[in-house]
């Protein structure tokens, strides 16, 4: 693993980290502006936690923490994630298929002709 | 009432008198697109199958919402679902992507020890959000793809469905996924998840955190023999599953059984009526001599029998117009390449009369070690369900080989009717009103379903909000109301939109007149001061 690699997993695991200390006094936000205050804080936080997300379950064993609640959390990794691709068959309508991460669209199957 | 004001007295009214929705989960789309694109192109566009949305953008963001509602109607949970809503430039054929974020295991409120649940159902469990300030599902869709965009059921011919994609992707992330990789066999983190839990394969005769590694990666591509185990996705696959289908060898015993097969996109529909008899192997002289890209030699024998022929150098249309030329009633094309189930014949060719069907390389290669004497039917079990199990389990999607991101975390492209988490999205769903067995399977792996009745403003209106079988029309009122509310200025408009979803609804026969009536009557005490 780069030194980018590493910083970004170090980061990764602090962002739960800091997440886990509060967790235990969170309650649910139920009302309109607690509401607000966490899309407003989730927004914040989106580009640095967009960017750590592991690609690999590899990567994302490395993410483990334990939450003051008392569980445990880690990272899910892309690979792991539903990837949605289009095919077109030889009449040009759509057939939508699910892929792994960054995968083409296999060879459309159910309209081979030969 | 101006609309903020509007918005603002339900949402007050809400918290005062909603304790029967309390219990509703909150999915949150946030809009992480910047100004100007995705969720917020201000590209115009005229409403459509009604989304009253008049840009792009506020159409994906109408659609995102509705999605959410319908899921935190059908859902239970006290703490909010955070879902993370981007449209970006992804590519040709990428359509977008959705996952959770995290993996939570042994927090208080897990059923099992050392089992991974997603985020969303972890925090449901627990009653907190056991991880706060990030979004619980991450979802991306592709702006260079042109989705059809309506609420309704009138998808044109040519687009895909957003809702149906969105909710499909939302599916995922609330927890109709396992956390492993069927193409090593190895769990995330090396935990079983809660998925997994229900897993079970027939051959082996274990579930998935029973076997090994080796085990595991095998288990993930035995196709037709790997079942959800849950007891909700089964009373469910009971109630809207058909009778089971399906091609069978009847003759000799050594091969007899039922197999997979792939349906032609050309000539009738294989039915019991049109498709049975003995199995001659068809020959035409030349090159590979059975794959019948050239007229048959041995119609004589091929007549008023079904043509077994190999798939390879020409169309599939060609093989089958030689056969019926040459008196079959019926044509197997066996692959010529191993993998399961298989594939569809494409190609179209009015010409064609005859049914035909595409078998295994493998099931090809059996029929012709013991040719002749085969003979093979098309028949309807009345006693078990298309797309489970004996035992009347519904079977998850493990193709050989491993399609990434498809096998595993789907339901078997076999099942019939079509349903919502197959890996295939088709214009056979409507998941504004139909989830199908999607929610039942979510229920045993912990999520709780609301099922009471939809309310508007607190107020019952009679009509469920999912049912058994996953008709969700009452999630469908309150979505829709959420929406018509959304856009009210007044109470005049929110009642008019409410009146004309009425009207829709009446006329697809979704709803009763007298539940019409009460969800009218609900309607009409939105925004008015009620008594303490």
């Amino acid at each position: 693993m780069n030194h980018k690699a590493r910083t970004l997993w170090l980061i990764s695991g602090l962002a739960i980290a800091a997440a886990a200390s509060v967790a235990h006094a969170a309650k649910p936000s139920t009302t309109p502006q607690q509401r607000k205050a966490a899309v407003d804080t989730i927004k914040r936080n989106h580009k640095q936690f967009d960017a750590t997300q592991p690609r690999t379950m590899a990567q994302a064993n490395a993410t483990k923490v334990r939450l003051s609640s008392g569980g445990s959390a880690m990272r899910a990794p892309t690979e792991l994630w539903n990837h949605l691709a289009v095919q077109r068959d030889a009449q040009g309508n759509p057939h939508q298929v699910e892929t792994s991460n960054g995968a083409q669209a296999p060879a459309i199957q159910e309209e081979q002709a030969k | 009432m101006n609309k903020p004001l509007l918005a603002l007295t339900v949402a007050i009214s809400m918290a005062l008198f909603g304790a029967t929705v309390a219990s509703a989960a909150d999915v949150v789309p946030v809009n992480f697109d910047d100004p100007g694109e995705g969720y917020n192109d201000t590209t115009p566009a005229a409403p459509v199958g009604g989304n009253p949305g008049t840009t792009l953008g506020e159409q994906r963001q109408i659609v995102a919402q509705f999605a959410a509602d319908l899921w935190g109607s059908v859902l239970a949970s006290d703490v909010p679902v955070y879902v993370g809503a981007q449209f970006n430039p992804l590519g040709p054929n990428v359509l977008g992507s959705a996952g959770t974020t995290f993996y939570i295991y042994n927090f208080p409120g897990a059923a099992y020890p050392d089992t991974i649940y997603f985020s969303a159902l972890a925090d449901a469990l627990a009653g907190e959000d056991l991880v706060p300030g990030y979004v619980d599902i991450s979802s991306q869709f592709s702006s260079d793809f042109t989705f059809y965009y309506g609420l309704d059921d009138n998808t044109p011919a040519g687009q895909i469905n957003f809702l149906d994609v969105v909710m499909h992707e939302f599916g995922h992330g609330l927890g109709f996924a396992n956390a492993e990789n069927e193409g090593t066999g190895e769990f995330a983190g090396g935990l079983q998840d809660i998925y997994s839990v229900y897993t079970y394969d027939n051959t082996a005769g274990k579930y998935w955190p029973q076997m090994t590694v080796n085990e595991r990666k095998a288990s993930g591509i035995n196709y037709g023999n790997v079942v959800f185990t849950g007891a909700s996705a089964t009373a469910g696959a009971g109630l809207i599953l058909d009778p089971r289908t399906g091609f069978r060898v009847t003759a000799p015993a050594s091969i007899a059984g039922d197999y997979p097969y792939g349906t032609a996109s050309f000539g009738p529909a294989i039915s019991p009526a049109n498709f049975g008899g003995s199995v001659v192997l068809g020959t035409d002289g030349v090159g590979a001599s059975n794959d019948g890209c050239e007229p048959l030699d041995n119609g004589a024998a091929i007549a008023g029998n079904i043509a077994m022929l190999d798939r390879g150098t020409c169309n599939f249309t060609v093989k089958v117009l030689n056969a019926q030329i040459a008196g079959a009633t019926g044509v197997l094309i066996a692959d010529n390449a191993p993998g399961n189930p298989p594939p569809g014949l494409g190609g179209t060719d009015p010409a064609i009369t005859i049914p035909s069907i595409r078998i295994t390389q493998a099931l090809g290669n059996s029929i012709k070690a013991v040719l002749p004497g085969v003979t093979v039917g098309f028949v309807v079990d009345p006693n078990e369900l298309q797309g489970a199990d004996d035992a009347g389990r519904p079977r998850l999607y493990m193709p050989d080989p491993v399609q990434g991101g498809s096998s595993g975390s789907h339901y078997d492209t076999a099942l019939a009717p079509n349903a919502l988490m197959e890996p295939a999205i088709n214009d056979s769903l409507f998941a504004a009103i139909n989830l199908d067995i999607t929610p039942n399977l979510l229920q045993d792996t912990g999520w709780k379903l609301n099922d009471g009745n939809a309310t508007i403003d607190g107020c019952d209106t009679g009509i469920g909000i999912v049912d058994d079988a996953g008709i969700i029309i009452g999630a469908n009122v309150q979505a829709t109301s959420n929406l018509c509310l959304s856009r009210a200025a007044r109470r005049g408009d929110y009642q008019g939109c409410m009146d004309a979803y009425k009207g829709r609804m009446l006329a697809d026969g979704l709803i009763t007149d007298k539940q019409a009536g009460r969800m009218m009557a609900c309607a009409a005490k939105v925004g008015k001061a009620k008594k303490q």
